[in-house]
C-alpha cells in the first residue's frame, strides 16, 4: 500500500501497532462523529472501524472490532468513567480524546483517567492525523500553560513526596548524635566537642563515625548541609558550654 | 460555481472543519466570516451581507436567535445548532422555519440546498 509522509513517519518510528490505525470513533453527536469518519476515512493510515454513540455501544464494538485506537469526543456523558471502563475492558487500546478544553485541571482529569493523548478543542481538523499519529508515538503537543502546569503539579508532588520521605524515613539519630550534629554545624573541633559534651576524644570520635554512617555521608563538613535541609534539628539550640553534664540532662534519650 | 456567501459563528475550529468537509462535495460554501464570539455581530453581520449563517448556539440560548439574525441579514438563511450539537433550526427566508430531528451530515447539506 502507499503510504503518505504521516504513515511513513509512524511506521519508522515503531508505534507498536498495524497500519492502518484501526480506530473506532465514540461521540453522542452523530453529526460529529459521522463527519469525521468521513473525513479521517479518506487518510490512508487510518481505517474508520466503527461508530459508537454512547459507552454501551463503543465497549460492545470494542469487543468486536478490536480497534487500535477509541477517538473519544470529550463531550460524552461521564467521559472520565468511560475511558476507565474502556481501559479496563481493552487494556491494550489507546483512548484519545477529541475536543478537550486545555486547561490543566481537564487534562490531569483525563491523564488520571488513563488517556494516551488528547486532541485540543482548538484544534483544526487538518491537524487531526499528524496529531494522532504523534500521540501514538507517544508525543502529545500541548499548550505552554498546561505544560507549566503539569511542571507544577509533578514538582508539588514531588515535594509532598519528599516530605513524606523525610518524615518516615529520617535515620533515627540518639540524643547525643543530634548534639554532635549541631556542634559539627557550628564549627566545632571533634576535641572540641569532646571538652563541651564532657566525653573522651575516643569516644567523640566513635560518635561522629556512626553519625556519619548513619547519615550516608562520607565528610564530616557534609554534615552542615544535611542539617541545614532537615528543619526540626536546624531548630535545636547548640548546646552551650558545660551545660550538657550527662547524656540525659538535655532529654535526650540514648537508643 | 459562484459559492454561497456563509459565515459560520460560535463553534469549534473542528466543528466548523467537518461542516466544511461534510459538504464540499454537494455545495460550495464561499466562507466569508468564521467567528467564534458574537462582538459585533449586528456590524459585522451588515458588512458582509450572507446568504447562510450557521451559528452554534451557547447553553441556553434560545434559537430564537435566528430571526433576529435574519433581521440583520435579510438575505440570509439561518441555521441554528443546538448547544449539544445534536439538532438545528433552519430559517429559511420568507418567515419559512423547520427543524432537523436527528442532525447529520446529509440532513444539514439538505437544509443548506432546500
Amino acid at each position: 500500500m502507499e503510504m503518505g509522509g504521516a504513515s511513513r513517519e509512524a511506521n519508522e518510528n515503531g508505534a507498536g501497532i498495524q497500519l492502518p490505525f484501526s480506530v473506532l470513533i465514540v461521540s453522542e453527536i452523530r453529526f460529529l462523529r459521522e463527519g469525521l469518519a468521513e473525513a479521517l476515512g479518506r487518510d490512508p493510515i487510518l481505517a474508520i472501524s466503527g461508530l459508537a454513540a454512547d459507552l454501551g455501544d463503543a465497549l460492545a464494538s470494542i469487543g468486536a472490532l478490536k480497534p487500535a485506537i477509541v477517538l473519544l469526543d470529550a463531550g460524552i456523558s461521564d467521559g472520565t468513567s468511560a475511558v476507565r471502563r474502556i481501559k479496563a475492558m481493552a487494556p491494550e487500546v489507546r483512548v484519545i480524546v477529541l475536543a478537550v478544553a486545555e486547561t490543566e485541571e481537564n487534562v490531569i482529569a483525563w491523564a488520571e483517567a488513563g488517556v494516551a493523548g488528547y486532541i485540543p478543542r482548538t484544534a483544526a481538523l487538518g491537524d487531526f492525523v499528524r496529531l494522532l499519529v504523534n500521540i501514538v508515538r507517544g508525543e502529545q503537543i500541548c499548550s505552554g500553560r498546561v505544560a507549566s502546569g503539569l511542571i507544577r503539579r509533578v514538582a508539588s508532588a514531588t515535594g509532598a513526596a519528599r516530605g513524606w520521605r523525610d518524615r518516615y524515613f529520617m535515620p533515627t539519630l540518639t540524643g547525643r548524635e543530634r548534639e554532635i550534629v549541631q556542634l559539627i554545624s557550628a564549627g566545632l573541633s571533634n576535641k572540641q566537642i569532646a571538652r563541651r559534651l564532657n566525653i573522651g576524644l575516643s569516644t567523640t570520635k566513635s560518635h561522629v563515625h556512626n553519625l556519619l554512617g548513619k547519615l550516608n555521608l562520607r565528610r564530616r563538613s557534609q554534615v552542615t548541609s544535611w542539617r541545614a535541609e532537615n528543619e526540626s534539628l536546624s531548630s535545636m539550640p547548640v548546646p552551650a558550654r558545660g551545660s550538657i553534664a550527662s547524656p540525659h540532662s538535655n532529654g535526650y534519650r540514648e537508643h | 460555481m459562484v459559492g454561497i456567501r456563509t459565515v459560520l459563528i460560535g463553534m469549534s475550529p473542528i466543528f466548523n472543519d467537518i461542516i466544511k468537509q461534510s459538504t464540499a462535495e454537494h455545495v460550495v460554501l464561499d466562507i466569508v466570516g468564521e467567528w467564534e464570539t458574537r462582538e459585533a455581530l449586528e456590524e459585522r453581520l451588515r458588512a458582509m451581507a450572507p446568504e447562510l449563517i450557521l451559528i452554534g448556539l451557547a447553553d441556553n440560548e434560545p434559537e430564537t436567535i435566528g430571526p433576529m439574525l435574519q433581521a440583520l441579514a435579510s438575505e440570509a438563511k439561518v441555521i441554528a445548532f443546538s448547544s449539544d450539537r445534536r439538532r438545528a433550526h433552519v430559517y429559511k427566508r420568507r418567515a419559512h422555519a423547520g427543524e432537523i430531528i436527528d442532525l447529520s451530515p446529509a440532513s444539514l447539506i439538505g437544509a443548506i440546498t432546500g
